[in-house]
């Protein structure tokens, strides 16, 4: 297994991408500490996991939040003893797509919060415990649209272009303590955040509309990025620190007429 | 196994980034097909490969030389039936210098020769048989100077693996259709024979010591890293990624440094 004695923290794990993840680390031999806003839906996914013979444990938390952040890091320690790998998964974005002077402040200030601060606060807290450890392995959630624009929101551009941004930057300072730090940019992946369900992963209209997306025909699974973060999480891409991989079927690499 | 019962190429697999990934992907469950210019080199590493109870064949080749791309492509389709995986690995690099315009034109043309056009051939002949068996994944060697330059390297070098990444992304458009993904590995500072450090070398600690400190990440790059990103490519886990490039470089491309 390839994170057999690692133990990992997952955020977002109530859905998604972040669930997804949380149930391959687990598969892989990863003790997984997940946390998310929704306590009764982690304990369901905590439940998935048990069943199938993982470890894992939910702390109800908002990554926004220092006590939350502070609190989750504890649970981990105390619970599995130490700390091996942040995968800085949650995320929001405004369900409503509106020109950048259209954006409500309180909604910029919101999506900044969560996406940007919240995978500073998760790296803030998770370092020290990784230096103890002699090592470790962040992982941020950025975005195919952290470089490019589309039909969305400003707030979320410019936290993901942040996300990608701090992930060099703390890549080159914490090299030294081994502690490695990559992106994963996910393109569309079918998620809760745009309407797809995780009951309806499977739903074949929900494959068909999702496959026509990008050049490659088919659905992007939140499955997809959990096998990426895998891959970072792993000692599998020891050398690997400041990069980022595009998780798209193709979308950046194509170039589009503007609509 | 992660490539249980697919058949996978590996150009360049007689030394370094290549022999790493030709023995992984085998213990993976690939049936390989390394090709090179160097028999006895390649021999050894398909006896080695068998020794360990994987499966590979070995086809001297030139990938500048069409005649021989195909050969290698009928190679593995005659012996293993047909074509799931090509690691375009194989790259070549002259002397370094200041100045491009001081690059003698023959090197010029020989690097960009194996290193792009070697790339855009395997393609070339590979394609039809990933469509065949109704998809597949392409992984070409670029490096991470396909965008960044030191004051002292080779001008065709860094020309040919800018194209080799641009060539990635138009592939991956076009064959996106086809269900043939194409993406791009990008090493920084990996130990090869390329930079003068044989495989034999490669667990030395003077070797290892005198590379820790040409990235932020104080740990030599050693080719199973490459071979291991290679293999995410390969594999179905990477099922919905195209076009990508991942480097592998110990953060060198991300840190910051004066001009020196």
């Amino acid at each position: 297994m390839r994170l057999e004695g690692k133990v990992a923290i997952v955020t977002g794990a109530t859905a998604g991408m972040g669930r997804a993840a949380a149930e391959l680390f687990a598969q892989e031999g990863a003790k997984v500490v997940m946390c998310g806003r929704r306590e009764s839906l982690g304990q369901e996914i905590l439940g998935v996991i048990k069943g199938r013979g993982g470890e894992a444990t939910f702390v109800t938390a908002d990554v926004s939040k220092t006590e939350d952040v502070k609190r989750v890091i504890k649970a981990t320690v105390d619970t599995y003893g130490r700390l091996d790998v942040l995968f800085n998964n949650a995320g929001i974005d405004y369900p409503v797509y509106v020109q950048a002077d259209q954006e409500p402040e309180d909604v910029w200030d919101h999506v900044i919060d969560v996406n940007l601060k919240g995978t500073f606060l998760g790296m803030k807290y998770a370092v020290p415990e990784m230096r103890k450890a002699g090592g470790g392995s962040i992982i941020n959630n950025s975005s195919v649209n952290d470089s490019q624009a589309g039909v969305s929101n400003s707030s979320y551009h410019a936290s993901k272009g942040g996300v990608t941004a701090l992930t060099k930057k703390a890549a080159v300072v914490y090299a030294a303590d081994n502690i490695r730090v990559n992106a994963v940019n996910p393109g569309p992946i079918a998620t809760e955040m745009v309407g797809v369900p995780w009951d309806k992963l499977t739903d074949p209209d929900t494959v068909e509309t999702r496959l026509r997306l990008q050049p490659l025909r088919r659905m992007g699974h939140p499955m997809d990025v959990a096998y990426a973060a895998l891959y970072f999480a792993s000692d599998e891409s020891a050398f690997v620190t400041g990069a980022t991989l595009i998780i798209d079927g193709g979308q950046a690499a194509a170039y589009r007429d503007v609509v | 196994m992660r490539l249980e019962g697919k058949v996978a190429i590996v150009t360049g697999a007689t030394a370094g980034m290549g022999r790493a990934a030709a023995e992984l992907f085998a213990e993976e469950g690939a049936q390989v097909v390394m090709c090179g210019r160097r028999e006895s080199l390649g021999q050894e590493v398909v006896d080695a490969i068998k020794g360990r109870g994987g499966e590979a064949t070995f086809v001297r080749a030139d990938v500048a030389n069409a005649e021989d791309v195909q050969r290698v492509v009928d190679t593995a389709v005659g012996s293993y039936g047909r074509l799931d995986v090509l690691f375009n690995n194989a790259g070549t690099d002259t002397g370094w210098l200041d100045d491009p315009a001081q690059e003698a034109e023959e090197d010029w043309d020989r690097v960009i020769d194996v290193n792009l056009k070697g790339t855009f051939l395997c393609m070339k002949y590979a394609v039809p048989e990933m469509r065949k068996v109704g998809g597949g994944s392409i992984i070409n060697n670029s490096s991470v100077w396909d965008v960044q330059a030191p004051l002292s390297s080779s001008p065709s070098y860094h020309a040919s693996k800018g194209g080799v990444t641009a060539l990635t992304k138009k592939a991956a458009v076009v064959y996106a259709a086809d269900n043939i993904r194409v993406n791009a590995v990008n090493p920084g500072a990996v130990a090869t024979e390329m930079v003068d450090i044989p495989w034999d070398k490669l667990d030395d600690p003077e070797v290892i010591e005198s590379r820790k400190h040409l990235q932020p990440l104080p740990r030599m790059g050693h080719p199973r890293d490459v071979a291991y990103a290679a293999l995410y490519f390969a594999c179905e886990e990477s099922a919905f990624v195209t076009g990508a490039t991942l480097l592998v470089d110990g953060g060198q491309s991300s840190a910051y440094r004066d001009v020196v």
